[in-house]
């Protein structure tokens, strides 16, 4: 297959079922480009989380089925070997998770978990309170020499963006990153995200149900409805769709809310 | 306008960590009103909403509700709360008629009365009487909050804390509540007091709103609707504008 140059992901008719054959993902395709910030939206239980997981191969073997292929830059990431996957996480593709009190390492401070990842990726700390202090992070010293569970899920859920930003992965795929964010320093973290995705050119999945974040940073987004992904559109052409009626539904729904 | 509930120079201060959560708070609910109470995390709005339904004593100051005064938990329990963790009012194991009849024991209805006054209230919440012969674990998500709802409203409560009741909602269900938040006060009479961060939902329904700050109520808002037009003319801090404004509204 020829790739064009600037697509970094290549999604090939994925499909996830549990093994009790409950399918959850259906016939999912996509493909992402370099500088695009792609927002997928979907109400609970739709399969946003399973396809965030699946993109990254984070998905346990041993509970789901997947099929299908996931490209990145060429590579089907479903078949590489274990080293080469770790290799791939390591440098190519940040995940930040849903819930950010499982994310961190409950027995280590932040200090020690972010000191690990910047001698192992070759940053200096300074750049993760710099990223901190961006966020509203002021008072860093207290917050770094603290464990997580002493946290709240706003700062930690901060956290968890800074540690991934702070080693500028080509692709980064963030699900509900702003659930537990008051809406001042959602959009700080949001406008982040959008500087990093076009000065830095790289790319951004976003998972999100909150239609407003689409419609101020979204390039493209889709609409994932029971596990299948019908639509994705231009965010101008999204807001017009009349393709599926429960997104219909939705975008009226949305439109009834604005002020 | 009655005055529902009062408070006076609520103070909440935490020795152990040596912080005050919550300063001199004074303000006054009118009868069958919404108040819509918002500000940042970490501001007080979920202590003070707390001190009101009595699950934590304030440090000083006093509460009145129908100009009585009263401490701690209001003693005909005619304060109630629903929860953001709404699925944990659930017994699992109970169904849900069962529970249903449980919480109508305090009140003594006539057996024949029962079903129409269930009836009544499911209805109101959107939920079909079907459901009584369930268990929770059957419904989904939204439904389990409309129930959680219907069970504070088997009693008729005169006054009810909504505690971010939007979080984690799709816009179909938030579109929804509100109706029946809506439904539930012009119908029951019930003053609601509702806590969220999302202001543009607040706008919609509430008829004032309280915005919160380091544990103070900085600005207090009367929202006025006129035909598809909602606006905000009271004077306000630069806070409130910032707020505001982090949602793309000027006022």
């Amino acid at each position: 297959m020829i790739e064009p140059s600037d697509e970094i992901l290549r999604v090939v008719e994925l499909s996830v079922s549990t093994k009790s054959n409950k399918v959850i993902l259906n016939n999912i395709n996509f493909t992402c480009k370099e500088r695009e910030f792609l927002v997928i939206i979907g109400k609970n239980g739709h399969g946003k989380t399973t396809l965030s997981l699946s993109v990254a191969n984070l998905l346990n073997k041993n509970v789901f089925n997947v099929n299908g292929k996931i490209f990145f830059k060429g590579k089907d990431i479903l078949s590489l070997s274990d080293i080469d996957l770790n290799l791939i996480r390591q440098k190519n593709i940040g995940y930040i998770p849903q819930n950010p009190f499982s994310s961190f390492n409950p027995t280590k401070k932040i200090k020690t978990q972010f000191e690990e990842q910047s001698k192992l990726k070759n940053i200096s700390l300074d750049f993760y309170i710099e990223l901190m202090k961006q966020l509203e992070l002021k008072n860093f010293e207290l917050i770094l020499n603290k464990y997580p569970f002493e946290l709240s899920g706003g700062i930690l859920q901060r956290l968890s963006a800074v540690r991934c930003l702070a080693f500028k992965p080509e692709l980064i795929i963030a699900d509900e990153p702003t659930s537990a964010l008051d809406k001042p320093v959602s959009n700080l973290l949001l406008s982040l995200f959008y500087k990093f995705v076009k000065d830095e050119k790289k790319t951004l999945i976003l998972i999100t149900q909150d239609l407003s974040i689409a419609e101020k940073f979204a390039d493209r987004i889709a609409f994932l409805n029971s596990g299948e992904m019908n639509v994705i559109l231009n965010r101008e052409q999204f807001f017009a769709s009349k393709d599926s009626i429960d997104l219909k539904i939705l975008l009226e729904a949305y439109q009834q809310l604005k002020i | 306008m009655k005055s529902i509930l009062k408070l006076e120079g609520i103070s909440f201060h935490l020795k152990k960590i040596n912080q005050t959560i919550l300063k001199d708070i004074t303000l006054e609910i009118y009868q069958s009103e919404i108040f819509g109470l918002t500000g940042e995390s970490g501001s007080g709005k979920s202590t003070l909403a707390k001190i009101i339904s009595g699950l934590e004593k304030q440090t000083s100051g006093k509460k009145y509700f129908y100009e009585k005064e009263f401490w701690g938990v209001e003693p005909e329990h005619r304060i109630q709360i629903l929860f953001q963790n709404y699925s944990a009012s659930h017994d699992p194991f109970q169904k849900i008629d069962s529970a249903f009849n449980e919480i109508l024991k305090i009140k003594k209805f006539k057996t024949e009365d029962l079903f129409r006054h269930k009836k009544e209230i499911l209805d109101l919440v959107g939920l079909s009487d079907t459901v009584l012969s369930l268990y929770p674990g059957q419904l989904s998500g939204g439904q389990l909050q409309r129930l959680a709802l219907a069970k504070l409203l088997l009693l008729k409560p005169p006054f009810l804390i909504l505690d971010e009741p939007f979080a984690s909602q799709d816009f179909v269900s938030i579109v929804n509540l509100i109706k029946i938040f809506q439904q539930v006060n012009q119908k029951l009479k019930t003053t609601f007091l509702c806590i969220s961060h999302e202001i543009p939902f607040l706008m919609k329904f509430c008829d004032r709103i309280g915005v919160m700050k380091d544990g103070e109520i900085k600005d207090i808002l009367t929202v006025e609707r006129k035909e598809n037009k909602i606006e905000i003319k009271d004077r306000h801090s630069d806070y409130t504008n910032f707020l505001f404004q982090s949602f793309g509204m000027d006022i």
